[in-house]
């Protein structure tokens, strides 16, 4: 009974000690890999689709690093901020209609994002197209 | 003693749906919170209470989640990512230490992006996989932490009601 209490502590202290350094390995992997914005001032193109013949084109000028706060800073984004950043609910006024099987769909010269606005990181020159779709 | 398995009645059937809408309210509840849920910290003591019967609980709420938020690609992680979390408390039944369940919940929330990734790799590459769980890695690490947190606290109250419920249905 002794025996197997002590045998339990061991597990239990390992699996921690393992939690720990997955934690860090996980750290370092994001410190050698993580998605790096371009520093400094640029221009990235924007368009916005709200149907086949309703577009609108835009030119951001901006610091900022990923996708989403160069949106935000240009006040064209709104929604809520979930687990992997901000999740764009309306775009320039207009809103997905959820109940409407409608989201924003972000892409970067015409290929979807795995990614969220917040977690894209933006280069001078780029393109990226919000797309009012259906699920 | 040999306890002989009793067949569903409707008073588990209710159970079990109450469970799956309890489920589905606290996701919705915890939303506005980034990388703060209770849905593990639940999936967990529901495994360890209604065992198999926690499947049905589970794959209700990931339909759930389906209709009202769409079925994007999201929604075919959670087809396993929940299951995986079920299958590890199936295998630690013995457990007795709430430490233990802490490094549980942790550890999932941790992992979660990992094993998010896993899906990627089929859909998009191995290559944007990788891209995709780097990018979310802060998020993994918040997660765990909430889970573990929210484990240290929660645990026992929610396992103590549990386990009186459990008790009136054998009664």
């Amino acid at each position: 009974m002794l025996e197997s209490g002590k045998n339990n502590r061991k597990i239990l202290i390992i699996a921690g000690i393992c939690l720990v350094v997955l934690a860090i390995i996980f750290v370092a992997i994001y410190g050698v890999f993580m998605p790096r914005g371009q520093a400094g001032e640029k221009t990235i193109g924007l368009t916005v689709v709200f149907s086949q013949d309703n577009q609108k084109e835009y030119k951001i000028h901006t610091d900022a690093e990923n996708l989403g706060d160069a949106l935000k800073e240009e006040k064209l984004v709104d929604g809520t901020q979930g687990e992997y950043g901000l999740y764009i609910e309306t775009v320039d006024g207009v809103t997905a209609d959820a109940s409407n099987q409608e989201w924003w769909c972000i892409t970067k010269g015409g290929e979807t994002l795995n990614t969220s606005a917040d977690l894209t990181p933006i280069a001078d020159g780029e393109h990226y197209e919000l797309t009012l779709s259906k699920w | 003693m040999v306890r002989k398995k009793r067949p569903l009645a409707i008073r588990d059937l209710v159970l079990m749906g109450l469970f799956s809408a309890i489920l589905f309210g606290v996701q919705l509840a915890f939303a506005f919170l980034p990388n703060v849920e209770l849905v593990s910290l639940l999936i967990i003591l529901y495994t360890r209470h209604l065992k198999y019967r926690a499947l049905p609980v589970i794959y209700v709420f990931v339909v759930l989640e389906g209709l009202v938020f769409g079925f994007g690609i999201w929604w075919f992680i959670y087809l396993y990512i929940w299951a995986v979390l079920f299958a590890m408390t199936m295998m630690m039944q013995k457990n007795q230490s709430l430490l233990g369940w802490a490094i549980l919940s942790g550890g999932f929330g941790l992992c979660f992006g990992a094993l998010g990734a896993v899906s990627y790799i089929f859909l998009s590459g191995p290559q944007a996989a990788f891209a995709w769980f780097v990018a979310g890695i802060p998020f993994d690490i918040a997660h765990g932490i909430g889970n573990f947190l929210a484990c240290l606290v929660l645990f026992k109250p929610l396992d103590y009601l549990l386990a009186r419920l459990e008790h009136q249905r054998i009664e």
